[in-house]
């Protein structure tokens, strides 16, 4: 087994410092993921923004666990069986690389602990440092980033712009053998800057714990000195799972932290540099890979099945977007549900309708859609690119939209936010996912996220066109309902109809009033299975077929069966359901029958009850069948009732139980004249934000006492 | 928007007569699988089918129509174990006129 080098990086001699070899099984690989960005001068207070950075970070580093994961298995396979690794000394170390059941998740390393990064392109590693186990080396002390010194290399070396790790950082002797902060590189494109970095530790926790006990100090709580302003904290346990160490310098500000222990498959770090006006904001992960494979292969399981379950949250928005009718379902199925599923905090729906601002869409009822526009914020702008160019904006920090006022908007209190563009027919708008959190999104995930946000126009889309229907449906079904109604000499008359709110129904229940000839007055109530244009033309054909045969067949029972024989000859219309009532104002006695409907009420000055004598089946069932008609008296004040099911229909409680509520509620309401007794009765009994269904009500009153019973024609 | 299909199923047991295994809600968004279901049913035979409606909590118009289309097509169609509440519905609309209604 080679020995390992003992050279820095620029192959300059370092002390020799390893007498005790590493036994442990430890070997790193580094997989530097990055983002870098220009920071002004800080703006929140400083313990505050120490406080939240670090939260931040925390939060990040678990979400980096699985990135890093998914990355080092998928470079770590390309690698599978490479054994030998060239450092930049021209020194070879050697390393296995191993493949268990199927997956590549362990990385042998038989030799001393050796530190790998991966290059951006994940073609290649290079050697970054090898160093055996006690060593003297850079440390981590209870004084680091409070010297002048420490600031200044970190700062400068993470600003430099040399070749890809060729810094080492110097930190000097420290307080905790072992530790090493290496190579923070950085490279300058022409769009932004990218800063790298590497920071390995192998020390156990508790040793970590008592280095640092000192300045932390009983608690571990978090302390603010003047100055320079450190922080250490939060808790160190020996110990545990994942210690975390953060060590936060506000002036200028960088940041370390160590997450790991002895247990602890992965360790990451991160730096915060400032300088002058510019600051990098730099993640550093590295993943160290133990060889305790079974804790490998259960991560890993574990980590399998995140992506999957995620994947199944997605897919079930998915299927929420393709059964959603109308624009607002859409809108629902996202913001209620994808959030939950992308493990975001919230989501916005916004559309440019044609004016080049956005409008904030909202579902549901009382949704505020008339004040919630923004201006996407001109050529250049983040909003903008993502509506021009059709790509997404993967924004990971608030830096990134600093001046941004329509991400700003969008985001909201987010700290990470993807912008998706929607975009799918005469549909132009932005899907916002945000996070209350940092977030780096993988590969799998923004693939998710897109084809979420393909799915999401199309069905915005679809729902547009769905709700211009619903528009003309209801436009055509005001249209084929009574534009007046008669007026009759000795009789109140009410009618309503209202279409379905939430799910956009809207067609086929109907009402009629016509007049026979001078005393007898027909009233029709009707229900068309169904919804939308069909059951609106359907519903206008019925109503026509009842006012030619009306003439003809004057008894309720007759007429029904005379439609119900036509009903075959109108598309849609079978098993429509209707009740028809002659009221003769001769007599002040009414006639009825009813197919597939439900009974009338009578209210009179004894109460409310169902005319609930039996009917015939629906429309069309049985045309040959004649309905039996029924006779009732009806004193001076009485009111009868049609109505059609949506209003005594639900789904949790048994049609009894309905009908006989709206009876108690028609005796509540026995004083209202029949317009205000329609609206309350509705009112009571199908708020509107619950309204399901359609629904037609017709009241009729008999005069009270007194007046005369004449028709006018 | 409630997902009434999140519940819904259909089983069809072949036998003689043919049984349709029904459970959850029947309206608007689940009807047309009850009407698959027993589409392929009525255009075979001339037999009584029989739907068995233990599991159905809730049934609208459109429910309904997909009964009443069977039954109009001259096949006996019965409902075993139906719940109340399906028999007052079926009972106020007339259907146990056209349909068996089987505890």
């Amino acid at each position: 087994m080679p020995t390992p080098p003992s050279r820095g990086p620029k192959g300059r001699p370092r002390p020799e410092r390893g007498r005790q070899r590493a036994q442990t099984w430890l070997f790193a690989l580094a997989f530097l993921g990055l983002l870098a960005v220009t920071v002004a001068g800080a703006v929140l207070a400083r313990a505050e923004a120490i406080r939240r950075a670090d939260e931040r970070l925390e939060m990040a580093a678990e979400r980096g666990d699985a990135l890093l994961e998914s990355e080092l298995r998928r470079d770590v396979d390309s690698l599978v069986g490479a054994a030998t690794i060239v450092g930049p000394d021209g020194q070879l170390s050697v390393a296995t690389f191993e493949r268990f059941a199927g997956d590549v998740l362990g990385l042998g390393v038989l030799d001393d602990l050796m530190l790998l990064a991966v290059d951006d392109a994940g073609t290649g590693f290079e050697v970054l440092s090898v160093q055996p186990e006690g060593a003297d080396g850079p440390a981590l002390g209870s004084d680091f980033g409070a010297d002048p010194a420490h600031q200044a290399a970190l700062t400068a070396a993470l600003q430099s712009e040399g070749p890809t790790f060729s810094r080492h950082l110097d930190l000097g002797d420290g307080a905790i053998p072992g530790l090493t902060v290496a190579h923070p590189v950085i490279d300058r494109g022409a769009t932004r800057s990218t800063a790298r970095g590497l920071v390995i530790t192998r020390v156990p926790v508790d040793r970590l714990v008592d280095a640092l006990e000192p300045a932390v100090g009983e608690g571990y709580s978090a302390t603010v000195t003047d100055g320079d302003e450190v922080v250490l904290g939060p808790p160190v346990e020996a110990g545990s799972r994942s210690a975390v160490v953060s060590v936060v310098v506000v002036d200028p500000p960088w940041m370390l932290t160590i997450t790991g222990g002895p247990r602890a498959d992965l360790t990451l770090a991160r730096f915060v540099a400032v300088g002058g006006s510019a600051a990098i904001l730099a993640l550093v992960a590295l993943v160290t890979v133990t060889v305790r494979h079974q804790r490998r292969v259960a991560r890993a399981n574990a980590l399998l099945a995140t992506g999957q379950e995620r994947t199944r949250a997605v897919q079930e928005v998915a299927g929420r977007l393709a059964r959603a009718l109308s624009g607002d379902d859409v809108v629902a199925a996202l913001v209620d549900h994808l959030p939950t599923a992308a493990g975001a905090a919230s989501v916005v729906v916004a559309t440019d309708e044609g004016d080049g601002d956005l409008v904030l869409l909202r579902s549901g009822p009382g949704a505020d859609q008339g004040d919630a526009r923004l201006p996407v914020g001109g050529s250049g702008s983040i909003v903008e690119a993502t509506l021009t160019g059709r790509e997404p904006a993967w924004l990971s920090s608030p830096l990134l939209w600093r001046h941004d006022e329509a991400v700003s908007a969008l985001a909201g209190d987010g700290w990470a936010v993807a912008l998706l563009p929607l975009a799918a027919d005469d549909v132009a708008g932005v899907l916002a996912v945000s996070y209350s959190r940092v977030h780096l999104w993988d590969d799998d995930e923004r693939a998710l996220l897109e084809t979420v946000g393909v799915l999401a126009a199309r069905a915005l889309a679809r729902g547009r066109r769905y709700d211009a229907e619903h528009q003309a449906a209801l436009a055509f079904q005001h249209a084929a309902l009574p534009g007046q109604l008669p007026s009759v000499d000795g009789l109140a008359i009410a009618a309503r109809y209202r279409p379905g709110a939430q799910r956009a129904t809207v067609g086929g229940d109907w009402y009629d009033v016509l007049l026979l000839d001078d005393h007898q007055v027909l009233l029709v109530v009707g229900d068309v299975v169904g919804h939308g244009m069909e059951a609106a033309a359907a519903m206008g054909r019925l109503r026509t077929a009842f006012q030619a045969i009306a003439p003809l067949r004057r008894d309720p029972g007759p007429l029904v069966q005379a439609v119900s024989q036509q009903v075959a000859l109108i598309p849609n219309a079978f098993c429509t359901t209707v009740v028809c009532a002659v009221i003769d104002l001769t007599t002040s006695n009414v006639r009825w029958a009813r197919a597939g409907h439900p009974p009338p009420v009578l209210l009179t000055k004894d109460g409310a009850r169902l005319l609930d004598e039996p009917g015939l089946p629906p429309l069309g069932v049985r045309p040959e069948w004649v309905p039996p008609v029924h006779e009732q008296h009806l004193g001076p004040g009485d009111v009868l009732l049609l109505y059609t099911d949506g209003v005594v229909e639900r789904r949790d409680e048994p049609l009894d139980a309905s009908m006989q509520r709206l009876c108690v509620v028609a005796e509540a309401l026995a004083d209202l004249k029949p317009h205000d007794f329609s609206d309350a009765l509705l009112e009571a009994l199908v708020p509107a934000a619950e309204q399901l269904d359609d629904v037609a009500l017709l009241v009729v009153q008999m005069a009270a006492a007194g007046a005369p019973p004449i028709v006018r024609p | 928007m409630t997902d009434a299909r999140d519940d819904f199923s259909t089983t069809v047991v072949e036998g003689d007569p043919p049984v349709v295994e029904v459970a959850g809600e029947v309206d608007l968004a689940t009807a047309g699988e009850l009407a698959a279901a027993l589409e392929p049913l009525l255009a075979t035979g001339d037999g009584p089918i029989v739907l068995d409606v233990g599991g159905v909590t809730f049934i609208d118009s459109s429910g309904l129509a997909v009964l009443a289309q069977a039954a109009a097509s001259g096949r006996t169609l019965v409902l075993r174990r139906p719940s109340k509440i399906v028999v007052r519905v079926i009972e106020t609309t007339g259907l146990d006129q056209v349909l068996t209604l089987e505890p």
